[in-house]
């Protein structure tokens, strides 16, 4: 919280980063997005998941060491990050920044506490699962999906790596991982934390168990369908958006499901909402996941995108999520918990009831001035005049200028939220020191002894339920892909299972409902059954667009792939961070065309690993940059970008003209980019790839030198200058003379599939 | 195999498919939810308040 407030405030005064590399906007936004989720949630949920599962399971955790590893692995993570991201080692893909030693301790360190969880589960003393763990099963096997698929990386070095994925196929895994970061970190763990905690800070029941049922099977299989409307109105194929747009929609219905359930649990308990802290945080953090679940269905309608996307609407919606519910949440079980944990009662309910009200309005003043600056901005930047030929706003400063005082309310709203926590933290350090800590053990009756002979693990899987559904699938799919006899195969067999499975139902009465009775009982057979929910969304949206030659998929434009110079210029842009202000996707809408060119094609960022689309434009689209400007601009804007463009908020990155860039892996780089695909020359040796890159920074320094500004080849700047002059470049490969330069603006001539 | 739903007949196919398939994955669930007995039911809700004893109140 503390690197969102001053970065937030580096966005008002670009002088709050002290001319520091480590402390630009670039580099400290993945620390804020990484420790916001991962160290922040990510604790939080341990430790309502550790502390809810042994109840719920009657028994002990399985294992203290495996507890204590996962304890100190999480937190050597944690400071490795706040170390490396800062250094600039990154990824360059949002939420997955971490470089790939880190990713593999995260990995190892998720598995122990994995491991850990399911040998409870196995050791229990209650036979049937209660709806929170359900949630707690989803986290982990998901989480574990996402994070490996879109971690898979071919590393060049011991702290640098490209993604496997590149243009396209990386787009659509990150957000397919990006979104469901949200889903399945951010929020099945403190559903499931609010199933079990809400009941009992309320001291009654859930509302309805029926309905958490419902609420957990449509989320975990809707939830992982929505990525791609990070993508609406991008190069990302129609289809894909048209998914992604209508699962968003559909999400409504399980999310607002939970939301009443958790709300409606505290029927009968409104009047502790005047005295308690525990059931106000409760109260108003499950509002605010009812908030936030509305807006980003809201957001991911086409339209409504066409607005919001790359603005600060966006920025006020993953804070109404993450602070209102995911902080209030975490604030009320640990309200809840501590006083229990060391036996004792709360050291302050007044400054806990201070925390509240600081926290609310903190929240409030934030997502309102975001709103208020997305919509404002994102009007001005697609207002047109003259009937919507010409551009109303021109220039993009103007449009940061007129959102500069919601900029200020925003670092004020967050100051708010920051100043509640460090208050909850002194509560809770002085709760924790008033008493001593539980360490006691209590005889539970073992339920287990009754599932013996009365379920069979084989029969969960091989029933009547489970293998129509398999065969109906089955021959649904070959009814979808299939051409010709096997098409009127598919139909046939669709029919006919379908038909048979009815028939079997009627004959079999009530006993269909046992199969899934006897899943509850079954941990590894649930958690299997978990994973087919949440993958199937993915595995049809991912392996078409990965399996699809990329050759046949680049709407008659080809990136051409960078030089060496360019490459060491792309991996210190990513290192720096630009993508968290720079989008490079020019969208297909009007107002995006006008402004930065000809819409991006497919083929234009096919080479891109990682690409950098980006989600959010604090400064202008960088996709046709390259030619635009002169080498000289490039120089004196990154230099100080208030000389070039007054008003900027953009750092000085004075160290890229005093640094030198780092060309000892560029052969191993450029052999792993070509290992990815990219066409590079076979056989190109070190000496033929520092000649090439030698030849292009000298040709850039003298043309920089016979405009007044002087530099040397071996400096960040070079090649910094060198990427930024090469974004766009594409070959024509519908054009009949190939064109290897950037095309300037030109007439929409034919429509994107 | 994949570029006829991709490029020919996508807009007819998506919307459709994700309206059914999420449909019927909710009729599925909503039934067998509506069939619980319902002392499973309440046995199931109760079981956060079934716990140990130290979990109930601090002392003041």
């Amino acid at each position: 919280m503390g690197a969102g407030v001053l970065i937030a405030s580096q966005l008002n005064s670009w002088r709050v980063n002290f001319d520091l590399p480590w402390l630009t906007f670039g580099r400290l936004r993945p620390l804020h997005t990484n420790a916001a989720i991962f160290a922040f949630v990510g604790n939080m949920m341990f430790a309502g998941i550790y502390y809810s599962t042994q109840r719920l399971c009657r028994c002990r955790l399985a294992s203290p060491l495996l507890t204590k590893i996962h304890f100190f692995g999480w937190q050597f993570i944690i400071v490795c990050a706040a170390i490396t991201l800062p250094l600039g080692y990154s990824r360059g893909k949002e939420y997955a920044e971490l470089i790939w030693p880190i990713n593999i301790l995260v990995a190892v360190i998720w598995l122990v506490f994995a491991a850990n969880f399911f040998w409870t589960l196995a050791k229990r003393n209650e036979k049937s699962l209660y709806v929170a763990l359900w949630f707690y099963i989803a986290t982990i096997v998901t989480v574990t999906m996402l994070y490996v698929v879109n971690h898979l990386s071919l590393p060049t070095s011991l702290t640098h790596s490209y993604p496997i994925f590149g243009g396209v196929q990386d787009a659509l895994v990150q957000w397919w991982y990006g979104h469901n970061a949200v889903a399945f970190f951010l929020t099945t763990p403190i559903l499931g934390i609010m199933y079990y905690f809400v009941p009992k800070a309320a001291n009654r029941p859930v509302y309805s168990y029926r309905l958490s049922v419902i609420h957990f099977w449509s989320l975990v299989f809707i939830y992982i369908w929505a990525g791609p409307h990070h993508l609406l109105n991008t190069a990302l194929p129609g289809w894909l958006q048209t998914l992604g747009m209508l699962f968003s929609l559909m999400l409504w219905a399980p999310s607002w499901g939970g939301m009443l359930n958790g709300l409606l649990t505290l029927r009968g308990a409104w009047d502790k909402l005047r005295t308690d802290p525990v059931i106000k945080f409760f109260a108003a953090g499950v509002t605010f996941y009812g908030m936030a679940t509305f807006e980003g269905p809201l957001m991911s309608i086409k339209s409504v995108n066409a607005l919001s996307h790359y603005s600060d609407w966006t920025i006020g919606h993953v804070h109404g999520g993450t602070l209102g519910w995911n902080g209030f949440m975490a604030a009320g079980m640990f309200y809840w918990l501590t006083p229990r944990l060391w036996n004792t009662k709360l050291y302050s309910q007044s400054m806990a009831n201070m925390h509240f009200w600081l926290g609310m309005v903190g929240i409030l003043l934030y997502v309102a001035a975001m709103w208020v600056s997305g919509i404002t901005q994102g009007l001005m930047l697609n207002a047109t005049a003259e009937q919507g030929t010409i551009l109303a706003y021109p220039n993009f400063l103007d449009t940061l200028q007129a959102i500069r005082p919601m900029m200020w309310c925003r670092v004020v709203g967050g100051t708010f939220y920051l100043i509640g926590f460090i208050m909850m933290a002194f509560n809770l350090w002085k709760t924790a020191r008033s008493g001593s800590p539980v360490n006691g053990s209590i005889e539970v009756e073992s339920a287990m002894e009754e599932m013996v002979g009365d379920t069979n693990r084989f029969r969960s899987y091989a029933n009547a339920p489970v293998v129509y559904c398999f065969l109906i699938i089955a021959s649904a799919t070959l009814m979808i892909f299939g051409h010709g006899a096997s098409f009127l195969a598919g139909v046939f067999l669709t029919a006919t299972f379908t038909i048979a499975a009815f028939a079997h139902f009627e004959m079999s009465g009530a006993k269909w409902g046992q199969w899934y009775d006897e899943l509850l009982k079954h941990g590894l057979t649930f958690t299997v059954l978990t994973i087919i929910a949440a993958a199937i969304g993915g595995a049809v949206q991912i392996i078409p667009t990965v399996t699809m030659q990329r050759a046949d998929n680049i709407e008659g434009r080809l990136q051409i792939p960078y030089t060496p110079l360019e490459l060491t210029g792309r991996d210190i842009y990513v290192s720096e961070g630009c993508y968290n202000c720079h989008s490079q996707m020019i969208r297909t809408m009007t107002p995006d065309i006008l402004r930065y060119g000809d819409y991006s094609r497919l083929g234009e960022s096919i080479y891109d690993h990682p690409f950098q689309w980006g989600s959010k434009r604090t400064g202008p689209d960088l996709a046709r940059e390259g030619g635009k400007r002169s080498d000289e601009w490039h120089f004196y804007h990154l230099l100080n970008p208030r000389d070039i463009s007054p008003g900027s908020n953009m750092p000085n990155y004075t160290w890229l003209f005093t640094k030198d860039a780092k060309t000892g892996t560029l052969e191993s780089k450029i052999n792993a980019m070509r290992m990815l695909g990219v066409p590079y020359d076979i056989g190109l040796s070190e000496e033929e790839i520092m000649a090439e890159y030698n030849s292009q920074a000298a040709e850039i320094v003298q043309r920089l030198a016979e405009k007044g500004a002087y530099t040397e080849p071996q400096k960040q700047i070079v090649a910094v200058i060198a990427y930024l002059q090469k974004l766009g470049a594409f070959e024509d490969k519908d054009a009949p003379n190939e064109n290897t330069t950037p095309l300037p603006f030109e007439p929409v001539t034919s429509t994107q599939p | 195999m994949f570029k006829r739903i991709i490029y020919d007949h996508w807009t007819h196919i998506v919307p459709i498919l994700s309206f059914w398939l999420t449909f019927g994955v909710f009729l599925a669930i909503t039934v067998r939810a509506l069939f619980f007995k319902k002392d499973f039911v309440q046995r199931m809700g109760n079981l956060p308040l079934e716990d140990d004893a130290n979990d109930a109140q601090p002392k003041a």
